[in-house]
């Protein structure tokens, strides 16, 4: 039993992380229309930035906190940049060319990190306490992932839904992934709105970015890594539905995590047979609704 | 054609113009390919440059041969897909494969191996694939590839793992020291490859996947089973795709997991893009400017290659969606318009195209120049400089004699780039920038030899069109 729960809980560490980063794709695939090759990077610049902010602004493990806080913001920032900059003038095209577009965002991103923080690989500390591990049922686990990776995850989730649910501005968005058409009409500033759309979709890119950066390894390519996994869970949980993203990012956890106890080598096979399986059987995903034409 | 319900921003005339220059003509072209391209080692040899353009070259022939299979999805077929690499690599492995593990196997049917198996795996994948469309479609692709990349990658017992296969035994005559062999084997397989797919793009089942891309809806009304005809495409590219496959692996006599990981997938897509989808020849293009852009800058500046290349993407979707061979070949004639019309437009295109593409000569050149030889960047730019002011100077006196329509300066500007290319070769400029003006050369052909061009030049009175200098 306690073997199950550890890798539940391992599981779920994972999910926790991977829904930080997915949230924000399906996020802006719902209301954009534009599956957002380049959130990865917005990522990989969370981390950087973080690395950068505790190392040589702060100099101090404390400033995790400070990051926690500023470099979201800063990474929204960028993607308002993006929107504004590149992404605005293609909504008309065929969606797979806004594709293409912000795969070519990853490719001179992922070169200028290079240049600025060179090809090697860097890290950042744990805040102080929570260097340690704590023990649950007698198996140790590290006391980042329970005491902020799980509470961040959890606080997001909660409060992306209350956003979405219970506020004006939510509901504007929501009906902006029903009809982009009809709020445009109905006196909505939609330009606007989109990119405040993306914006957020990068302020939970960079939020992700923060929080995976103390866990492992901060490196040029991590974008890559990350995007692929992130499609993953958008499309098993549903492309532009959050709550299929919650659904597809534990999917995907458990299966890494119990994947590795059962069948090791091939748990990310299984991922890939399952994403193919899901859009054989159910294109729109598990949660997702109809698939939208056009996309 | 104007009522087509894609919402690329292409234009559609694109297509129509090489429909209309194909058939027989075309044939010769391949045949005038094979018959320049078979000595090109003579002659780097002869020239005395590296023999690292030797493999270089046949390595931008199976890229090509690649690119145009998968063009024939995206540009023919209106399907994207991101897992192309997947048929290349069940290819390449089908034969590195049955060629090591089978002792004595046949040279000759472990390559012809390699297209049946890449057929069949598209057969078998594809047949879940076509039930999608446009992002759905793209991401199935992707997990499929991701799912034979994973078990090539995990498999050590018959893969080899993220060891590769090495050591493939392949015939002694393709492995000679200057790969002159070799380079002359990838030529004739990717030149026939090509043709072929060159009479099945221009081929009644050509023309209905062409249908099917421009408006699947109404191909159906009239009674064409599009999911059938989609997946005959699928596995048409697969088989093609499964033969530059093993073309890679007779080159490096080994195969990796890499040949199928989804990055090569994208680089086939940027290929067709950069040369232009809803052309033929236009992902070939994409593929030598991809592949010599590469060796000049990768040489001394890998860090930004990448860079390099997102911002051509970025600036090919937003400038040139109909990629390099698009923008050569793109004519804003309506049918409406009359002969006269027809070639004071033409002209007047033909103004605007030379003079982008005299500018991106000199930046391809002196950006290249600069990135070779840092040091003497002065020397480079008062060298642009220079040729920039003389260039100026030059066409436009030569463009306002070539709108007087007199015969002899069509003949005169098809032998214009012999000045800058003679010129590029006696400063060894890199090839990224001859490259340039072998498009040029294309470019100029394909205007001033166009039929209403043609006789406007041999008809006197038509001078008279020649008011209209300029754009």
């Amino acid at each position: 039993m306690s073997d199950f729960f550890v890798q539940f809980l391992n599981g779920v560490t994972i999910a926790m992380t991977i829904y930080l980063i997915a949230s924000g794709l399906s996020l802006v695939f719902g209301v954009l229309g534009v599956l957002n090759f380049a959130h990865g990077s917005l990522y990989m610049y969370g981390s950087f930035l973080l690395f950068t902010l505790m190392r040589s602004v702060f100099h101090s493990p404390d400033s995790f906190w400070i990051g926690l806080l500023v470099v979201p913001l800063l990474v929204a920032l960028l993607g308002a940049a993006l929107e504004v900059g590149f992404l605005r003038f293609i909504y008309r095209a065929d969606p797979l060319y806004q594709l293409l577009l912000t795969y070519g965002l990853v490719l001179i991103l992922s070169d200028v990190v290079k240049l600025i923080w060179g090809a090697e690989n860097q890290s950042v500390s744990r805040p102080p306490g929570f260097n340690g591990s704590v023990a649950i049922f007698g198996q140790l686990f590290p006391s980042y992932s329970i005491f902020i990776l799980l509470p961040c995850g959890v606080v997001t989730m909660i409060g992306l839904y209350v956003f979405l649910n219970r506020t004006r501005l939510g509901r504007i968005i929501r009906a902006a992934t029903q009809d982009r058409e009809m709020i445009g009409a109905l006196g909505i500033n939609v330009r606007l709105l989109y990119t405040g759309v993306f914006a957020l979709g990068a302020w939970l890119g960079g939020l992700g970015g923060v929080i995976a950066a103390p866990m492992g390894a901060i490196y040029p390519g991590m974008d890559l890594d990350i995007i692929i996994d992130a499609f993953i869970v958008v499309v098993i949980g549903g492309l532009g539905s959050l709550a299929g993203t919650v659904l597809g990012a534990l999917i995907f956890g458990l299966l890494r995590s119990f994947g590795i106890l059962f069948v090791p080598q091939f748990e990310t096979l299984f991922i890939f047979i399952l994403m193919a399986i899901v859009l054989v059987v159910r294109p729109q995903g598990l949660l997702g609704q109809h698939v939208t034409s056009g996309h | 054609m104007n009522t087509s319900q894609t919402t690329l921003t292409v234009p559609r005339q694109v297509t129509v113009s090489t429909r209309a220059a194909g058939g027989d003509k075309t044939t010769w072209v391949f045949v005038a390919a094979l018959v320049l391209l078979y000595w090109v080692p003579e002659a780097i040899l002869y020239m005395g440059w590296a023999k690292f353009w030797i493999t270089l070259l046949a390595e931008v022939f199976i890229w090509g041969l690649f690119a145009v299979a998968f063009n024939l999805l995206m540009g023919y077929t209106g399907m994207i897909s991101f897992g192309q690499a997947a048929y290349l690599g069940i290819g390449g492995y089908t034969a590195g494969l049955l060629l090591k593990k089978i002792s004595g196997f046949p040279f000759a049917l472990g390559l012809t191996a390699a297209p049946v198996s890449g057929a069949l795996a598209a057969l078998i994948i594809g047949y879940f694939c076509i039930r999608l469309t446009h992002t759905y479609f793209a991401m199935l692709t992707l997990a499929f590839s991701m799912i034979v990349y994973y078990t090539v990658f995990k498999w050590y017992d018959f893969t080899g793992g993220d060891n590769g296969l090495i050591g493939i035994p392949v015939p002694h005559w393709v492995q000679d020291p200057t790969f002159a062999n070799y380079y002359k084997f990838v030529l004739v397989v990717t030149l026939v490859g090509v043709y072929l797919l060159w009479r099945i793009v221009n081929s009644p089942f050509g023309k209905t996947l062409t249908a099917i891309r421009e408006n699947p809806d109404r191909a159906s009304f009239v009674g064409i089973n599009v999911k059938r005809y989609q997946l005959y495409a699928f596995i048409v590219a697969g088989a093609f795709s499964g033969l530059a496959g093993a073309l890679f692996m007779i080159n490096e006599r080994s195969v990796y997991p890499e040949l199928i990981f989804w990055t090569r997938s994208t680089q086939v897509l940027l290929m067709s893009i950069l040369g232009g989808v809803y052309t033929f020849f236009g992902p070939i293009v994409g593929a030598f400017m991809l592949q010599l852009m590469d060796a000049d800058i990768t040489k001394d500046y890998p860090q930004i290659w990448q860079l390099f290349l997102g911002s051509m993407l970025v600036l090919i979707l937003y400038g040139l969606p109909g990629g390099i061979m698009g923008f050569i070949q793109a004519r804003d004639i309506a049918s409406t318009d009359d002969a006269a019309t027809r070639v004071r437009k033409a002209m007047g295109e033909f103004n605007r195209k030379f003079w982008y593409f005299f500018a991106a000569m000199l930046f391809f050149t002196g950006f290249f120049r600069i990135l070779q030889a840092p040091d003497t960047w002065v020397t480079t730019v008062l060298l642009t400089a220079a040729q920039a002011a003389v260039g100026v100077l030059l066409c436009a006196w030569m463009l306002r004699q070539l709108n007087t329509f007199a015969p002899v300066w069509r003949i005169v500007f098809l032998l214009f780039p012999l000045l800058p290319l003679g010129l590029h070769i006696a400063l060894s400029t890199p090839l990224s920038g001859l490259m340039i003006i072998v498009l040029w050369a294309v470019f100029i052909y394909s205007y001033l030899w166009q039929d209403e061009i043609r006789e406007a030049f041999s008809q006197p009175h038509r001078a008279a069109l020649a008011t209209t200098p300029g754009a």
